[in-house]
């Protein structure tokens, strides 16, 4: 293929940092796991309980999935690691697969690529080889991760092949969906939406037992077995048929599609706009609308699942679980108003935003206006999840009084969730290309209230991440102080964010 | 903060635009470096200098986007950074890149624009519509970028503003759509209106500007008319004499100096500024002169020696910041 070498070239010189950086972070989840359950299991009977536990606790089943060889330290491991690898490998597979395949696209910049003398499938076959990469520098990391931490050798190869496979299937389903779509930003809306279906399914047939697992591919990593005596082959194989039909799917389509379009052809709009469409405020609402109701309906989905299987986690420490479902929700309502903040900076780098102020709007009033949006994002999306999640509790325990529990604690939680978009929105007045660092609170917030206990933190390292602030409500009291503390902190940031923006450049205008 | 005192209703008419020595620095780069513009009210300001010379920079400026590090900047009176929304109030801004929300169709990029810089004549929205022939039901992920240009002209020009600010406002516009723009350039002019224009295309500037400003490496090289512009270059002189005027070789006003015998006669060409031309003549003259013709310098000309020769005497192919 004509060009394929100079395509993949430019790829991987603009942007290696996205072969690099999401290999190293799974892998580097891998190690710090494949060590601290090396030390928390060391011997038979500690396992044997392990074992007991998992299989008993339907919510290990939504989170982790069906576990196997539970009596073997590579089959805890592998237990384990799925409640990150389920839902961090495809988000981040989808995204790698879209970047790769799409990203120069939407720039602009492939128009100068493609003009020159290569093949038209050129981009799209590089992308995947790039995303490829990805994978197998992962896959290897993490097999080398594992054998360092004196894993069994076989069993840590069939891992991180499966790894390599699950990941795989994720960039290639990534690389379809921006086949089929004019743009990034709709592909990933789909992929994501696809994977989150898949996930749902996947739930639901192990908390059910359902004799259903051929049907998800998220349900193929737990039955690679690795770790087992003779592991089936048929996953590892369905995995690569997957993978093969829909790399080969997006290739075809490539080949039908024009350059900077999708499948589809773009419906017409308004000749006129409506009246939701009058000040600074409705025009930011409509631009972060669809990446919010995103967000809220995935975590809506999560909550609400996570809710109506409280009873069976009665074994499991029912009140931990209500903790837990509290804190993702502040987590998911944080990360809606990242997206919001986001947006908001966006609009500044495309230079829209100069744009805009080159009308009436005050600076003071478009940034009071994307504060105020996030914040709404955040609450909004707290108060849903708190909603659904206690409509799940509710019904399945049938105690009503869970509902107005619910409540009350995620609205206790509220200011962490805000207190993390603010972080985001004072990033963004200082530079718009700041606020992604939010992520990392984000994330840092998600490994806490997840794997604290697993990887052993110590109580500084909890601490960082401002949802660990509150208090574990419902079940500790509620720490009104820091609550008003975080409150103060805010207030102080959002005042700070005003007066810096005012005063410096615009990025873009 | 942004008291408006309207600058229309005050006793001494304020310039449109009085900017006096510009700075302002990226890092190390030197964006504007001591520059100044002065646009009257009323007045079609032509804005030209070679690229990355300074021209959005100092738009920007004027719109209070940029924080200057030196320099003082005023719209009818109006300090630029800070009382940008009285600023704002009084003009309409076209940007050189126009970016515009993919989810919208034109006609709401349009409307929202114009809401934003605080409504406009719908009457002459739709008449701009039309005069630029702009399908704007399509979303603006679909245009091309002459559709786009059009999307942020049609905005600006529907405010009824007293200073127009549009950075390179036609680049991408077809010749047809050129004429419009030109068109409506006069439309405004006519009502008393200013316009800065940034602009590469040398015959629109010509066809609109009373006065125009040249910026170079972020300082100001030339700003007058065209015509006193074009009176400071050097003119270029063709002419036929019997003898070969040597003497000319000692003048050191004369450029670019050619002769050649053609049947015994010497066919001279040079360049030599307009005030030169007195001592010229008697040389040429005393050569026994035959034939003769002095033609004004081109635009191009005009515009080449002022982007090329200039503040620093060094002298170089293509002036260019970077
Ligand atoms: N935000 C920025 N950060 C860093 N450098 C900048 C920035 N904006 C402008 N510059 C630099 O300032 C100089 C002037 O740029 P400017 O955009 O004003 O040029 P211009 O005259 O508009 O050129 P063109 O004709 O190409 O539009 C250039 O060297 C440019 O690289
Ligand atoms: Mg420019």
């Amino acid at each position: 293929m004509k060009g394929l070498a100079r395509t993949t070239g430019v790829l991987l010189r603009t942007m290696w940092l996205w072969v690099v950086v999401p290999a190293v972070v799974i892998a580097g989840l891998v190690w710090s796991a494949a060590a601290s359950i090396q030390d928390m299991y060391p011997d038979e009977a500690h396992r044997l309980a392990y074992a007991e536990v998992v299989t008993d606790s339907v919510a290990v089943r939504v989170f982790q999935g069906r576990g196997y060889d539970l009596t073997s330290i590579g089959g805890i491991f592998a237990q384990e690691t799925a409640v990150v690898i389920l839902f961090l490998v495809p988000l981040v597979g989808v995204y790698v697969g879209i970047r790769f395949t799409r990203w120069l696209e939407d720039k602009n910049y492939l128009d100068i690529i493609t003009a020159g003398t290569i093949s038209r499938l050129a981009p799209t076959v590089g992308g995947l080889c790039c995303g490829a990469l990805t994978c197998l520098l992962a896959s290897v990391l993490s097999f080398a991760a594992l054998v360092a931490s004196g894993y069994d050798t076989v069993g840590s190869a069939l891992w991180a092949l499966a790894l390599l496979l699950f990941f795989l299937w994720a960039v290639s389903l990534g690389a379809l969906a921006g086949q089929l779509f004019r743009n990034s930003a709709e592909a990933t809306f789909a992929a994501v939406a696809v994977v989150i279906g898949f996930y749902l399914l996947r739930s639901a047939i192990d908390v059910r037992s359902w004799d259903a697992v051929w049907s998800t591919p998220l349900s193929w990593l737990a039955e690679t077995k690795p770790f087992a005596e003779t592991p089936p082959a048929w996953p590892y194989l369905l995995f690569g048929a997957a993978i093969a039909g829909q790399a080969l799917l997006g290739i075809f389509f490539a080949t039908k599609r024009d350059l900077g379009g999708g499948m589809f052809a773009a419906s017409a709009g308004p000749r006129e706009a409506g009246a939701t469409l009058v000040g600074p405020r409705t025009l930011l609402l409509r631009l972060v609308r669809g990446a919010t109701l995103a967000v809220l309906l995935a975590g809506g989905a999560v909550a609400f699942t996570f809710g109506f299987f409280a009873k069976d986690m009665a074994t499991d420490g029912l009140t931990a679980r209500i903790v837990l479902l509290v804190q993702l929700n502040a987590i998911v309502a944080a990360a809606a108003g990242v997206l919001v903040s986001m947006a908001f900076s966006r609009e500044e780098l495309s230079g829209r935003t100069g744009r805009v102020l080159a009308g009436l709007p005050t600076r003071t009033r478009w940034q009071a206006n994307g504060i105020v949006i996030a914040f709404a994002a955040v609450i909004t999306t707290q108060l849903a999840l708190a909603c659904l999640s206690g409509l799940g509790l509710s019904l399945s325990l049938d105690d009503w009084s869970r509902f107005g529990e619910a409540l009350r604690s995620n609205a206790q939680q509220l200011p962490a969730a805000l207190l993390i978009a603010a972080l985001s929105l004072a990033l963004g007045s200082l530079d718009a290309r700041l606020p992604a660092l939010a992520w990392t609170l984000v994330a840092w917030a998600a490994v806490v209230a997840l794997r604290a206990d697993m990887l052993q933190l110590s109580e500084g390292l909890r601490h960082i991440s401002p949802v660990e602030w509150t208090g574990k409500v419902p079940v500790d009291s509620w720490s009104a102080t820091a609550s008003a503390g975080m409150v103060a902190v805010i207030v102080v940031l959002m005042g700070l964010a005003l007066v810096v923006f005012r005063r410096r450049d615009l990025a873009k205008g | 903060m942004q008291h408006d005192t309207s600058g229309k209703a005050g006793s001494e008419p304020h310039l449109a635009i009085e900017a006096i020595d510009l700075r302002k620095s990226f890092g190390a780069t030197r964006a504007l470096d001591g520059f100044s513009l002065t646009v009257a009210a009323g007045e079609v300001h032509g804005f030209l200098g070679p690229n990355g010379a300074g021209k959005s920079t100092t738009i920007r400026a004027l719109l209070g986007q940029l924080r200057l590090n030196g320099g003082e900047c005023r719209i009818f009176g109006h300090d630029c950074w800070q009382e940008s929304v009285a600023v704002h109030r009084r003009v309409a801004y076209v940007p050189g890149d126009v970016a515009l929300w993919d989810g919208l169709s034109g006609g709401e990029s349009i409307d929202v624009l114009m809401r934003l810089q605080g409504g406009g004549d719908r009457r002459r929205r739709d008449e701009l519509v039309d005069r630029f022939e702009l399908d704007v039901s399509k979303r603006t992920r679909s245009y091309s970028k002459g559709n786009r240009q059009k999307v942020a002209l049609v905005a600006a020009f529907a405010k009824d503003a007293d200073l127009y600010l549009l950075d390179e406002p036609t680049s991408g516009l077809d010749p047809l759509m050129e004429e419009a723009f030109q068109q409506t350039v006069r439309e405004i002019k006519q009502s008393g209106k200013s316009i800065l224009l940034s602009s590469h295309i040398l015959s629109q500037v010509e066809a609109l500007c009373d006065r125009l400003t040249i910026i170079r490496r972020g300082q100001t090289v030339a700003s007058d008319t065209l015509e006193q512009l074009r009176g400071r270059t050097t003119l270029q002189v063709l002419a036929t004499t019997e003898r070969s005027p040597e003497a000319l070789l000692k003048s050191g006003n004369v450029l670019h100096l050619v002769s050649e015998d053609v049947g015994g006669r010497t066919k001279t060409s040079f360049q030599v500024p307009p005030t030169a031309l007195n001592d010229v003549m008697p040389v040429l003259v005393g050569a026994g002169l035959t034939g003769l013709t002095v033609a004004p310098p081109s635009l191009d000309e005009v515009f080449l020696s002022n982007y090329r020769e200039g503040v620093e005497p060094e002298p170089e192919p293509v002036a260019s910041a970077r």
